[in-house]
């Protein structure tokens, strides 16, 4: 490798990157683990033996034939909670990370973008819902809303926009005052273009990682939330899983935790594992210039 | 410094044009009257919020302790008689804000105790150990950022990558809860709980440097792993599109150091975003971990916060919400600062 | 052109300077493991894991285990000791009139507060009146003023009376071994006391003196004073630290004792052998379901209460819930280790009998459903306040309620403000609480309970159970608050008992077995006091003594 890059012609990008084919062994991961869960989501019912609710056997029973897992304190199967888990922890995942940085974007990037009296009113907006104090009014949104998921994402997604809204504004900002923006419309590019060229390679990777990041995030916090009041706390996630787990004193004086935490965190580990992978093997499709760095 | 794109010139968005006296002085007054404005919002937020929530504090007392108490209607109005519940919400209002104007936080309605007092206590850990794992985390994603960056699917670069990740993906309270049992209670390496040995008032300074650090020990590197990887994936991506950049083509045409083009161009450039975050982290230090510092029994924010909002401890609730307010609308006063300096193109 | 040849090889990039300062930093953080600051002491010292519950004054020290701090600083008259029996503490003789109405407490000769002035007659009369003046404190304070006492005057510089107005057999352990006495010469210049929380105020008679006060939920040390009116007491040091989980600490050598419920068979393998020791109590809690008998409907149907006693297996509840330690819920209230205990009808687990009782009372099922309905044709549907940490309890009992055709809708909500808050109101169906709430006084405590818990002519409390009116009842309880002859009251607490496990106004669901850990080396001689009053686990007279009875205190070896 030589310390000065040729000048790569724009044809001989479009080469190379045909000659890597086209899927980067990173994403094709991440997808088939995705792939994976959501599979175990929806064939959850074939693949368990029991009910997830039902109270199937004793309490606290070590892995059987009977029951792969063992089960929990009340004698529910743990691999059963386990496989229907799959189902809330996904939904709740996807649907509040994408609903997470829509919003940011509509209240970060759109603003900072157009400039003027929307910035300023957005960025004000960002800086209040950040200085908000999050957990009264989850309580409060609690007593109100009650156990509804639908509640729960909303409340998840809506604790993403702020945050992501600011980091994503500052990118945004950076955008712009570097003369892209004005630039292209200068010499005649439509917004589609600029969007291409420019925006998406420069927020793309944010986005991305912003989307993953938070879509972790969800499934750990619809559990934290049960216990100020909002979600179903008698519905199947991980995240539930492992608060039962880990409200048992003492658990790891036993082998218990192997295999009613274990599992659980495992799951949770893989699935936003997929996420991150499947943003990292975005990057190149969304970054050109990834690939006149070779 | 940085390089600028050849023939783009930065553009106006104020009409008082940026650089002048007169341009400087007014958005000076504009930044301070909205930062006022906001922390007065956040005031009232703050004092409506908690009433809103349903129950009331003397409910909340009864969860702390009562032998099957007897709360007749005479007794419940002397109760709120005495923590000044009854009256307005007007008028309660305007006895907030004028203590509030004297500096006086309140007593908390569950111990009696100063308000400010409290906060005083565990405002300091709590700033030692979000920054400590703030610090850290920004600095190993940062450089590991870098490196992976500029190295991309070099085996360095797949090595930190998936190490990152696969040690980021398990939910923190999950790892300290084991971590502690592993290093406290089995191989008695380290103290299992609190921020220092009690009553170790004569230990000397050394000693007490000594003590602190292996009580932080085990928090701070929790929640390390739980911060460095959303710095790290920043940065590898920040620096992986300025790659890619003309101008680094024009200083390797230029004959400029390799290492020189790495750190004082790119990732100077990639470092914006990452400012924005660790802003963001430092804003959300003082909410604590409430998780953490229940599995370390670590006297921090965190817990105040979250075991106040369970007693509705109106005075706590307020102020320790105001002071957490406050810091986040600071950090990003000062996190807009930074990046006006590290890219004055943004100025606005 | 060259660049700097590191960074343009293919290699790894981390130059040397990185890989050192990675090295130090990683030595660095294993050296911390191994040197540790350590604090000395001597003498015999005990280690609690807990942290301040309020600060410890008699006006502001919070529950039960608050009490315990404060009264390492404040004696009462009488002090209960490991036998359940009242020794004599300030008072060195106490004497009542043969209508157990007038009191006379003798004080010991040269009492003196922990400022050296001396204790008489006119603090104790001091204390009753303030206490009297204050009305209500604030609900974490246990110790509330007392009732029912009509006079209190010094007769002697040694001397005091106290005059009932009527004879309550309570007042021994419920006033004279509870109150803690305070100084004339501190207090009469307080009005807040609640306030009242500088350290110089906590001028007390007690046998220790608290050197070291970090606020709510810090640490604790307590020295001890070589000049107490009982001798130099035998634990010169109590230091209490707070710790999350007190099992972890206990194993590690931190702390010295450590408390729990339901314990698993795996966390308390490691405290089987002669280090620890290990104490076992049934029945100083339990979880019990209310009925909101003011509400038309089932609820108010005794017959519907009896299906829900008899389709609950309480027995696999404890299996369940507490690791199989415990015992199954007392439909008469009362737990397994309280001395009044009697036997009453069981409502053993029978769900066909629970249905047949059902269908008896009117309640069908229609067609093919599930759930029954009442005779208006309203679904037995039944809402069910519980608190969000218990949700395994919940499930059970939805699951097991089905099976009698009964819908139960859990409603999990946080402890203080909403269960309880709701449930004092009356707002709401069934509510499954924690008895006793953080307080003293469980299902192993005086029967007196009883009649605060079900008597109609007692002012509404938390605890109490929701519009239960049962005159036989009431009188029942009136009269064994005034019996002496232990026979006599004997009699009237097992009517009360098998009134209540008729009504079923309130079902005890099962009691977790409480245990207590400790470390033998420092003191071999720790209970659990009976009556769960007034310090059931830490009481200081075991600190003082160094032994379960008596006030003598024993030679170090």
């Amino acid at each position: 490798m030589t310390a000065v890059a040729p000048p790569v012609p724009a044809r001989a990008t479009d080469r190379a990157r045909r000659a890597r084919g086209p899927w980067p062994p990173v994403l094709v991961v991440g997808l088939v683990l995705l792939a994976a869960l959501a599979a175990v989501a929806l064939l959850a019912p074939l693949l368990a033996a029991h009910d997830p609710h039902a109270i199937s056997g004793r309490a606290l029973e070590r892995p059987s034939s009977r029951h792969w897992l063992g089960t929990d304190v009340p004698g529910r199967d743990i691999l059963a909670q386990l496989l229907y888990g799959a189902r809330a922890s996904l939904v709740v995942a996807v649907l509040a990370g994408s609903m997470a940085m829509t919003g940011a974007v509509f209240v970060g990037v759109v603003p900072a973008l157009l400039g003027g009296a929307a910035d300023t009113v957005s960025s004000r907006l960002v800086v209040f819902l950040l200085a908000l104090p999050g957990l009264p009014l989850l309580v409060l949104i609690g007593a109100l809303a009650g156990n509804r998921r639908a509640a729960v994402i909303l409340v998840i997604a809506f604790l993403g926009v702020a945050p992501n809204a600011r980091i994503l504004r500052s990118q945004a900002l950076s955008l712009r005052a570097r003369g892209f923006v004005a630039a292209a419309q200068g010499f005649g590019g439509g917004p589609l273009y600029i969007l291409r060229r420019h925006l998406v390679p420069g927020l793309g990777p944010l986005i991305v990682v912003g989307f993953v990041n938070w879509a972790g995030l969800a499934i750990g916090l619809e559990a934290g939330l049960a216990f100020v009041g909002l979600g179903d706390p008698s519905g199947v996630s991980w995240g539930l899983m492992l608060n039962r787990a880990l409200a048992q004193s003492n658990i790891y004086f036993s082998a218990m935790w192997t295999w009613w935490v274990l599992p659980a965190g495992l799951a949770v580990a893989v699935t936003v594992l997929g996420f991150t992978l499947v943003g990292v093997g975005l990057e190149p499709s969304l970054n050109p210039r990834w690939l006149r760095s070779t | 410094m940085t390089l600028v794109e050849p023939g783009v010139a930065g553009q106006d968005v104020d009409q008082h044009p940026v650089g002048t006296p007169a341009g400087i002085r007014w958005s000076w007054a504009k930044g301070v009257a909205a930062y006022l404005g906001m922390v007065f919002v956040l005031v009232t937020v703050n004092f409506v919020l908690p009433r809103a929530m349903p129950g009331d504090p003397i409910d909340g007392l009864l969860a702390r302790g009562s032998a099957g108490f007897s709360l007749g209607e005479q007794s419940r109005a002397a109760l709120e008689d005495y923590y000044g519940l009854d009256g307005s919400l007007a008028s309660q209002y305007r006895h907030y804000l004028a203590r509030l104007a004297h500096g006086d936080l309140g007593r908390s309605i569950v111990t009696n105790a100063p308000v400010r007092k409290e906060i005083g206590r565990r405002l300091p850990w709590t700033i030692v150990l979000m920054g400590s794992a703030i610090a850290l985390s920004t600095v190993i994603g940062v450089v590991g950022g870098v490196h992976s960056g500029w190295r991309r699917d070099r085996p360095l670069d797949r090595v930190l990558l998936t190490g990152l990740l696969a040690v980021r993906e398990f939910p923190t309270f999950l790892l300290g809860s084991l971590l502690l049992f592993v290093f406290a209670v089995k191989l008695h390496w380290l103290p299992s709980a609190g921020a220092q040995t009690p009553f170790s008032g004569s230990f000397n300074l050394a000693q007490k440097a000594v003590d602190t650090s292996r009580h932080l020990l085990l928090p701070v590197l929790v929640l390390t792993v739980g911060l460095t990887v959303g710095n790290y994936l920043i940065m590898r991506a920040g620096m992986v599109n300025e790659l890619g950049s003309d101008y680094l083509l024009l200083g390797r045409a230029k004959g400029l150091a390799e290492r020189r083009l790495k750190y004082r161009y790119a990732a100077r450039n990639a470092l914006l975003p990452v400012v924005s975050v660790t802003a963001l982290q430092l804003g959300f230090a003082l909410t604590g971990d409430v998780l953490i510092e229940r599995v370390f029994t670590y006297p921090g924010l965190g817990g105040l916060l979250y075991d106040s909002i369970g007693a509705r401890d109106y005075p706590t609730i307020q102020a320790a919400f105001l002071v957490v307010s406050v810091g986040m609308v600071t950090m990003n006063a000062l996190a807009d600062l930074l990046y006006r300096r590290l890219d004055p193109r943004t100025a606005q | 052109m060259t660049g700097e040849r590191s960074s343009s090889t293919s290699g790894p990039s981390l130059n040397r300077r990185q890989f050192l300062i990675g090295s130090a930093a990683g030595i660095g953080a294993l050296a911390l493991t191994r040197c540790a600051p350590s604090v000395r002491s001597s003498g015999a010292t005990v280690r609690l894991p807990d942290g301040a519950l309020g600060f410890p004054s008699p006006f502001a020290a919070n529950a039960d285990l608050g009490y315990n701090q404060m009264s390492l600083l404040y004696d009462t008259l009488l002090w209960k000791d490991g036998s359940g029996q009242l020794l004599p503490w300030l008072a060195e003789s106490h004497e009542s009139s043969p209508d157990h109405i007038r009191h006379t407490f003798t004080l010991r000769d040269g009492l003196r507060w922990s400022d050296n002035r001396p204790l008489t007659a006119d603090d104790v009369v001091f204390t009753f009146d303030y206490y009297a003046k204050q009305g209500t404190l604030s609900p974490p304070v246990i110790i509330q003023p007392p009732q029912g006492i009509a006079k209190v005057s010094a007769t002697g510089a040694r001397t005091v009376e106290v005059v009932l107005d009527a004879p309550y057999v309570t007042f021994p352990e419920q006033v004279a071994a509870a109150l803690p006495i305070v100084p004339k010469h501190i207090w009469s210049s307080i009005d807040d006391p609640a306030g009242a929380q500088d350290r110089k105020i906590l001028v007390g008679s007690g046998a220790y003196r608290l050197e070291s006060y970090n606020g709510d939920g810090g640490a604790l040390l307590y020295t001890a004073r070589s000049d107490y009116f009982l001798g130099a007491p035998f634990v010169s040091r109590i230091e209490e630290n707070p710790a999350d989980d007190p099992i972890g600490p206990l194993l590690a050598g931190a702390t010295d004792v450590a408390r729990g419920v339901g314990l698993r068979a795996d966390t308390l393998a490691p405290f089987q052998n002669q280090a620890f020791g290990v104490l076992a109590e049934q029945g100083s809690s339990t979880a019990a379901l209310y009925w909101n008998m003011g509400k038309e409907g089932p609820l108010s149907d005794v017959r519907f209460r009896r299906a829900w006693a008899m389709a609950i297996d309480r027995a696999d509840l404890v299996a369940r819930l507490a690791a199989g330690r415990g015992r199954p819920g007392n439909p008469g209230f009362l737990g397994p280790e309280n001395p009044f205990l009697t036997p009453v009808p069981p409502y053993p687990f029978d769900v066909a009998g629970a249905n047949a009782l059902l269908d008896g009372a009117g309640y069908r099922r229609r067609g093919g459903e599930d759930i029954r309905r009442t005779g208006a044709g309203n679904p037995l549907s039944v809402e069910l306040l519980i608190e969000n940490t218990r949700a395994p309890l919940a499930e059970i009992l939805v699951a097991a309620l089905r099976q009698i055709g009964v819908e139960l809708r859990p409603k999990q909500v946080e402890l203080g403000p909403q269960l309880f808050g709701n449930k004092f109101v009356g707002a709401y169906d069934v509510a499954a609480l924690p008895f006793p709430g953080p307080g003293p006084g469980g299902p192993n405590a005086d029967p007196d309970v009883l009649r605060l818990l079900f008597s109609s002519r007692v002012p509404p409390s938390l605890q109490a159970a929701t519009n239960y009116v049962n005159n036989k009842f009431d009188d029942l309880a009136d009269r064994q608050r005034l019996a002496f002859d232990q026979t006599e009251r004997m009699n009237l607490v097992a009517q009360m008992q098998r009134m209540l496990a008729d009504d079923l106004p309130i079902l005890a669901l099962y009691y977790p077995e409480t245990e207590l850990l400790y470390r033998r080396q420092v003191l071999d001689q720790w209970y659990i006091t009976p009556g769960q009053f007034p310090s059931a686990y830490d009481n200081k007279q075991l600190f003082i003594t160094g032994q379960k009875t008596g006030t003598a205190i024993r030679p170090h070896r």
